[in-house]
């Protein structure tokens, strides 16, 4: 049936002819967007109108909007992401264009019919970038009171940059995210860490992500038929225009983002998990491995659902993009992700899985978790890593997860461990940082050593207890704000309720050492010293009464065994130290590990022939686990192993060179 | 032209027959490589790391091995960097090594120590010229592979078809630039065989008679190397299945795997000295067709 695109679009963007797929609603909807946008997709613009509602959530009077215009990064060399970027930001396409992109916000009128958009003005929170575009900051000509909505009508055009971060296009594939004016999240007085109600808005990062209200979304997306569409929430309508359109409907419901992808070279592949229905949008020559991205996404739901919580939506939409649209590959929407894969690569070799998986847990992290990304990229990136490191173990197995080719194998857990551990210089910054101001090479922190961070956690206070934090943490905190204080309220809260008081009243001492501190985890196992135990010498006492001996070198059947045990890092944590003697009993000792040096003496017929600290890696942080074992048992076999790895491939590697040459 | 696997066969008994010349390949590779191993070994077991090192022996473990690499990433990087002037070392040895086997091979003398090294003196200064040339015929011939089919991929492929054309396009070339780097070696290994046998002086003019020869018993000579090649491939494969297959739980297993690899690599020595008695069986069959052909004619008139 076609219809003509005004009047179809008129009847849509009128009303919201569908049923709430959630009742009651899972978050407190302070947003509502209802957009009609327009693709055209031989100049890359988008065309839209934007009925914007807004509820006050603060208790004081608001008397102005922020609205984040992402775009805009994109629009030259003097934004804020272009500078951070040393001007990677865009890539030019050689095009007249070239592949620039901007968002240009031409009105903005509000119910009342008052139009505001001559009274706004761009703003640079964070950076005082007068040239940044990113965040308009609109002046109202009467403030919202608390509790009070706003609605506005915005007219916005976009013209959308080559791909290079996670939005514009390649050739035919359109990523389009962060494409609407965008409100900033109000943040009132006690939540997170405001002191008062005010905006949290910060301009478009390098290196940063985003940070937005939960609501609703009604969009209406024209596009040329043929094209195939994927966008966050549910399809709920589809018309074909006679000008040579389709207009999609789509409407999601407590989401705090929408992001679309539009290309005609795309495949499709659905599959379900019990209720959740998983839509794959992939190149075409790549649905021979389709199954792959299935197969880890639903362990992942799986695992999620047992040691997290539930996945609400009802429909996932994975985005596979083809290879010339790399970049837009491996990026979090709500309810719509985006994976990296090839044909290429061999089921042995499971990036594609662990970048499916990883961005996959971002629904929980991100998605419904919904944490300031600009501010504590840790919460939704390391938490993410973390999970992602426990699925892809759980399910693949955790020394063969990432890659388990010919022999070699690395699990994705020691893989994210390598990545922090690996870092020229893990002393740079504390993990909570804004993630604009890491330095390079600080996402390092952000990703893998918050998931090691975790991981440690898990180890000190056991796997069933970590599951109940993580567990209360979302129940808590899904559909709302957290900020970290709140995660570490939740352990604090949890943790002496299954522990006790073991660790301490809390875990502040823990979080203040390895998120908000620089220090390293490094502990050793120094020494084993053996020596004779001489007889006692002197004034001693006996069944004759006191006796004089002074003969040296008179020594029992026993002996002395000192195990040094060394804290040669800032961070001090409390570790397990497993000690086995010569008559091949074993011995568990605990320390606090708060000491520079701790030794431990025993005194017997049987010496000790082996020390190791954190025996069962329990504290992963530790930054090298290859001073942690002392023996006098030998380790021989493995030094002739890698003998005869190294010569043979040596002797291969001289004889395969002669022939050739 | 005398069928492949013949030749195949007597070369290899013609290796067996002289096993003083595969062993002089077999013993000078292990010993370039044993000096890296063994300095490998001494160093790992002079670090504080040994014992956690340990598990090792068992199966690969990434986070002992990328913390110890992280930890002595240096000096291992410093090993791994004098693998290099050996690895060329050992080209150069092996390069003098080829003229007193070939010259054995091709008088089908007996072994002595004195022919063998007669033969290596003898031919040392014209194969290490040879072995220049042939580095760079392949650096130009990869190249022009290279850019040619880089060239046909930007002309043929776009970055919408990449992954389809762009990856049957980069298969292809891969392939055609492997069975050129071939010939190059083969243009290498018969000037070698053809200098032996006519003690010729240029080696531009071995490798141009080479490269003819090889034009004119196309089916004898890339038979010849591609078998030899094959055989190689299964050695290797073989290599790798016991590998997977065994292990190294134990001392035992170690043990057995330590012989399988050193076994496997007498083979590749023997089967690089059969591949020798081999071309040196086709140059002379192919001067005696020859001499055949002429022969008559000569008669005739």
């Amino acid at each position: 049936m076609r219809i003509p695109l005004l009047f179809c679009t008129a009847i849509l963007g009128a009303s919201t002819p569908v049923a709430a797929q959630f009742q009651p609603p899972l978050s407190d909807r302070v947003v509502a967007y209802r957009i009609d946008v327009r693709l055209d997709e031989k100049a890359k613009t988008l065309e839209g109108e934007e009925h914007l509602t807004w509820r006050n959530p603060s208790t004081e009077p608001v008397g102005d909007l922020q609205f984040h215009l992402y775009l805009n990064a994109f629009k030259n060399t003097h934004s804020t992401a272009m500078k951070e970027s040393g001007g990677r930001f865009v890539r030019d396409d050689g095009s007249k264009t070239g592949g620039w992109g901007y968002i240009d916000v031409t009105s903005i009128r509000l119910q009342d019919g008052a139009e505001v958009r001559p009274l706004a003005n761009f703003i640079s929170p964070d950076d005082s970038n007068a040239a940044d575009q990113t965040v308009l900051h609109v002046p109202l000509p009467s403030p919202v009171g608390p509790g009070e909505s706003i609605g506005m009508d915005i007219r916005f055009t976009a013209r959308l940059p080559r791909l290079s971060r996670r939005t514009g296009y390649s050739e035919d594939f359109f990523m389009i995210a962060q494409w609407f004016p965008k409100l900033g999240v109000f943040e009132p007085k006690g939540m997170r860490y405001a002191a008062r109600g005010a905006w949290n808005c910060h301009q478009f990062h390098a290196a940063t992500e985003f940070y937005a209200d939960f609501g609703t979304y009604d969009v209406n997306m024209t596009v040329p038929q043929g094209f195939k569409v994927g966008a966050t929430g549910v399809r709920v309508h589809e018309t074909e225009n006679s000008n040579g359109t389709a207009t999609l409907t789509y409407r999601a419901e407590d989401v705090h983002d929408f992001a679309w992808v539009a290309s005609p070279r795309l495949a499709e592949r659905n599959d379900t998990w019990r209720d959740l229905r998983i839509r794959l949008l992939m190149p075409p020559e790549r649905l021979f491995q389709s199954w792959r991205h299935v197969q880890c996404v639903k362990a992942a739901l799986e695992y999620m659902d047992a040691h997290v919580g539930r996945y609400p939506y009802p429909e996932l939409t994975i985005v596979d993009p083809p290879g010339y649209a790399a970049a837009a590959g491996g990026m979090e929407y709500p309810t719509l992700f985006t994976t990296v894969s090839s044909v290429l690569i061999p089921e042995q070799v499971r990036y594609p899985e662990l970048a499916t998986v990883h961005e996959f847990i971002h629904q929980y992290f991100y998605g419904m978790v919904a944490s300031n990304e600009f501010e504590e990229a840790w919460m939704d990136e390391g938490f993410t890593a973390y999970y992602e490191t426990r699925v892809m173990d759980a399910f693949y197995g955790p020394k063969t997860s990432a890659v388990h080719l010919l022999g070699f194998h690395f699990g994705d857990f020691e893989y994210t461990r390598f990545g922090y551990t690996s870092m020229l210089n893990p002393r740079m910054a504390p993990t909570a940082t804004f993630a604009w101001e890491l330095p390079s090479g600080g996402g390092s922190l952000t990703y893998f050593k918050t998931a090691t961070i975790l991981a440690t956690l898990k180890g000190l206070i056991g796997e069933e207890t970590m599951d109940s934090v993580m567990t209360a943490y979302f129940r808590r905190w899904s559909f709302r704000h957290p900020c970290g204080r709140d995660f570490i309220a939740v352990v604090n809260d949890i943790v002496p309720k299954t522990q006790g008081e073991k660790f301490g009243k809390d875990w502040n001492w823990f979080f203040d050492q390895v998120l908000y501190g620089t220090g390293v985890c490094d502990y050793e196992l120094s020494s084993i010293r053996i020596s004779p135990v001489e007889d006692d010498r002197g004034y001693v006492e006996s069944n004759s009464g006191t006796v004089l001996r002074d003969v040296r070198g008179e020594v029992h059947g026993t002996r002395r065994s000192e195990v040094t045990v060394s804290r040669l890092g800032e961070v001090q944590l409390p570790v397990e130290v497993l000690v086995r003697f010569s008559d091949g009993s074993e011995l568990l000792e605990q320390w606090d590990g708060k000491a520079r040096v701790k030794v431990f003496r025993y005194t017997g017929t049987s010496t000790v022939v082996r020390a190791a600290v954190d025996p069962g890696m329990k504290i992963p942080l530790d930054i090298n686990v290859t001073n942690n074992v002392k023996s006098f048992e030998p380790s021989t076999g493995m030094l002739w192993k890698y003998f005869c790895k190294v010569l043979f491939w040596l002797q291969n590697i001289f004889h395969a060179a002669a022939t050739i040459i | 032209m005398k069928p492949i696997l013949k030749i195949f066969i007597n070369a290899v008994v013609a290796a067996a027959r002289i096993p003083q010349l595969g062993s002089a390949v077999y013993v000078c590779n292990l010993l370039m490589a044993a000096v890296i191993a063994a300095a490998f070994r001494a160093f790992v077991a002079g670090t504080d790391s040994v014992s956690s090192l340990a598990p090792l022996f068992t199966d690969f473990d990434a986070t002992l091995a990328s913390d110890f690499l992280n930890r002595h990433g240096e000096a291992i990087g410093a090993l791994a960097r004098a693998v290099v002037p050996l690895a060329l070392l050992s080209l150069a040895v092996n390069v003098i090594l080829t003229g007193g086997i070939l010259s054995l091979l091709s008088s089908r003398q007996k072994f002595s120590l004195r022919g063998f090294l007669r033969g290596c003196g003898h031919f040392a200064g014209r194969f290490l010229r040879v072995f220049f040339l042939v580095c760079l015929l392949l650096a130009a011939v990869g190249g022009i592979m290279i850019t040619i089919f880089a060239g046909l991929d930007a002309l043929l492929s776009s970055p919408v078809t990449a992954e389809t054309r762009g990856n049957l396009i980069a298969a292809i070339g891969i392939l055609a630039t492997g069975f050129m780097l071939v010939v190059v070696v083969m243009v290498g290994d018969y000037a070698r065989v053809l200098t032996v046998v006519d003690d010729g002086r240029s080696m531009l003019k071995a490798l141009w008679s080479s490269f003819r020869f090889i034009l004119r018993s196309a089916a004898g000579a890339f038979g010849v190397q591609y078998l030899f090649l094959l055989v190689n491939i299964g050695l290797f494969l073989l290599y790798l299945s016991a590998e997977w297959h065994t292990g190294t739980g134990s001392g035992f297993l170690l043990g057995f795997l330590f012989v399988v690899q050193q076994l496997v690599m007498i083979a590749r020595a023997f089967l690089r000295t059969a591949l020798f008695a081999g071309e040196v069986e086709l140059a002379a069959l192919s001067a005696a067709e020859r001499l055949e052909a002429v022969a008559p004619a000569a008669a005739g008139t």
